[in-house]
């Protein structure tokens, strides 16, 4: 059942038609990218737009078929709301890595059919750091979208990024170093991604890794305890 | 057996609803069970619970002894929702597949349920190779009727299916909806289509306020009343015919009778009249009974 919603997922994220341009941008842009380099090929390039591709992709992920009465079709059939809401993230996820594998593979391996000089450890840990990144906004995001209808989740996304912008200033401008420091810790955690340097995992990235990962779980650990309560009358709520 | 024991529910917010309030039913296997009442009387919060969409604050519901979301009622449900938005993006093949793969269909079996159930409801194979975006809401409505039915399921919940559609589409799901009663499926019908209702449903419950107020009993108790128009000379000879075959006739405007029969009973009508030199020149239905009773519980 779980399989049937994940490719599900998959298919109908990539029948619309910008997050089918942003995958297959992403995918040209690392090869692209990778013909200009005559030198060394230390990251896909293309891969930095992955977490901008999660964002499109994770979009209204429950909130849109909840809209658009979907969701009250797929919640009559005979899977639970837990199998419902993984199909649903593992396939944005699986459509991610599919992309950044596309892009990293055909840009590393085409400089590497040029004779380039390939740093293979960097290239891979820098596709990882924005894959990761990729899937910690993907679980912002779902949290957010079980919660809210439509594309609110989107706004509220966008939202906590200019929520910590508008501390910065406020911090910097009245020197008000609590505000100051909030606006810098609700920003350096909602871009936090762990740096894998070359794969060498020392303390800090072991600790960095356990920092993404609390972060993803507690923000799926929410959407997966709210969407199984959610009432989801298709009446008045 | 859909047992609905003493639900309530409300809704909170800036103006909080009583939206059901006590409501108590039972609905046996088998059964086609209309939901009636006017907008904002709890029929689609009713049917949300039937579902398990909703959890109710009091009382309980069961479907064959178990929890609507149980997974076990899942597998046995067809649910056609009254608002139909299906994902735009997909065919209406790609859809009907997917609901039919989620049904626990072999893809093959998918496949050709799929193509089955959308000939019998007039949808070509064209058609399903169209995006849902392009479809009329008649379409999409039975796009929606094709994929409650995939299951062949034991529970049937169909909010307005007819709505939106022809004619043709109407008589459609009328026999879809007995089809699925001859089959032995319970089926809830909750539809403004009070004609329909009553061609269709062997109870109705009238919904009012969070409450049912009343449930009727149609099918087999049920006397139609019958007009008919003969010659104003002969509307005497007639009502004494009709009264001797036991019918309750009464006299209506000029050369009009309205008899209240059984319909075993109707094809005995018109040969009695004649036989008594009475001349037929019309004998129709003169108006849903459902109506009626709608009106006076309104």
């Amino acid at each position: 059942m779980m399989a049937t919603i994940l490719w599900h997922t998959v298919r109908q994220r990539l029948l619309r038609p910008l997050p089918l341009a942003l995958c297959l941008g992403t995918v040209v842009a690392s090869v692209v990218a990778s013909l200009w380099t005559t030198e060394e090929v230390s990251g896909p390039m293309g891969a930095a737009f992955l977490p901008l591709l999660a964002v499109v992709l994770a979009a209204g992920l429950i909130g849109r078929d909840v809209e658009n009465g979907s969701m009250h079709l797929l919640l009559a059939r005979p899977l639970t709301r837990s199998q419902l809401l993984a199909g649903r993230v593992f396939g944005v996820l699986v459509v991610l890595l599919a992309t950044g594998l596309a892009g990293w593979a055909l840009s590393a391996g085409g400089a590497w059919l040029r004779g380039g000089d390939v740093d293979w450890a960097t290239s891979s840990a820098t596709m990882a750091e924005h894959f990761l990144r990729a899937s910690w906004w993907v679980a912002l995001l779902v949290a957010g979208s079980v919660a809210l209808s439509g594309y609110r989740d989107v706004a509220l996304f966008f939202g906590a990024f200019l929520v910590a912008e508008l501390l910065s200033a406020i911090g910097e401008n009245t020197g008000l170093r609590w505000f100051l420091r909030a606006g810098l810790w609700l920003f350096r955690e909602l871009t936090f991604a762990p740096h894998l340097e070359s794969w060498s995992l020392g303390n800090s990235a072991a600790r960095q890794l356990l920092h993404y990962a609390s972060n993803v779980t507690l923000a799926l650990a929410f959407a997966f305890w709210y969407f199984n309560r959610r009432e989801m009358g298709y009446g008045r709520e | 057996m859909i047992v609905v024991d003493n639900v309530s529910k409300r809704f909170g917010g800036r103006r909080p609803v009583q939206a059901l309030a006590g409501v108590s039913l039972e609905v046996q296997a088998g059964e086609v069970f209309g939901l009636i009442g006017p907008n904002g009387s709890g029929k689609t919060t009713l049917m949300s619970c039937l579902l398990g969409f909703l959890k109710p604050d009091s009382g309980h519901v069961r479907v064959a002894g178990l929890p609507p979301d149980a997974l076990e009622v899942r597998r046995r449900t067809g649910y056609l929702p009254e608002r139909v938005g299906y994902a735009p993006e997909l065919t209406g093949e790609q859809f009907l597949l997917l609901h039919a793969r989620l049904a626990g269909l072999t893809p093959s079996e998918a496949r050709e349920k799929v193509t089955s159930l959308a000939t019998q409801l007039g949808l070509p194979t064209e058609t399903l190779r169209r995006k849902l975006r392009t479809y009329s809401r008649g379409m999409r409505q039975r796009v929606g009727m094709v994929q409650a039915l995939l299951s062949e399921p034991t529970f049937l919940f169909l909010d307005e299916p007819a709505s939106g559609m022809d004619p043709e589409g109407v008589i459609l799901v009328r026999q879809l909806i007995l089809a699925a009663k001859a089959r032995g499926a319970t089926v809830i019908l909750n539809s403004h289509q009070l004609a329909e209702i009553e061609r269709v449903c062997d109870r109705v419950a009238f919904v009012k306020a969070g409450k049912v107020v009343r449930v009727e009993t149609l099918r087999g108790l049920q006397l139609v009343p019958y007009l008919v128009r003969t010659n104003p000379a002969c509307v005497g000879q007639a009502l004494a015919v009709l009264d001797g075959l036991g019918l309750r006739p009464e006299a209506r405007g000029d050369g009009e009778v309205v008899a209240y029969v059984d319909q075993s009973r109707v094809g005995d009508l018109a040969p009695a009249l004649v036989a008594a030199e009475v001349p037929v020149l019309a004998l129709y239905p003169a108006g849903p009974q459902l109506e009626k009773l709608f009106l006076e519980g309104k």
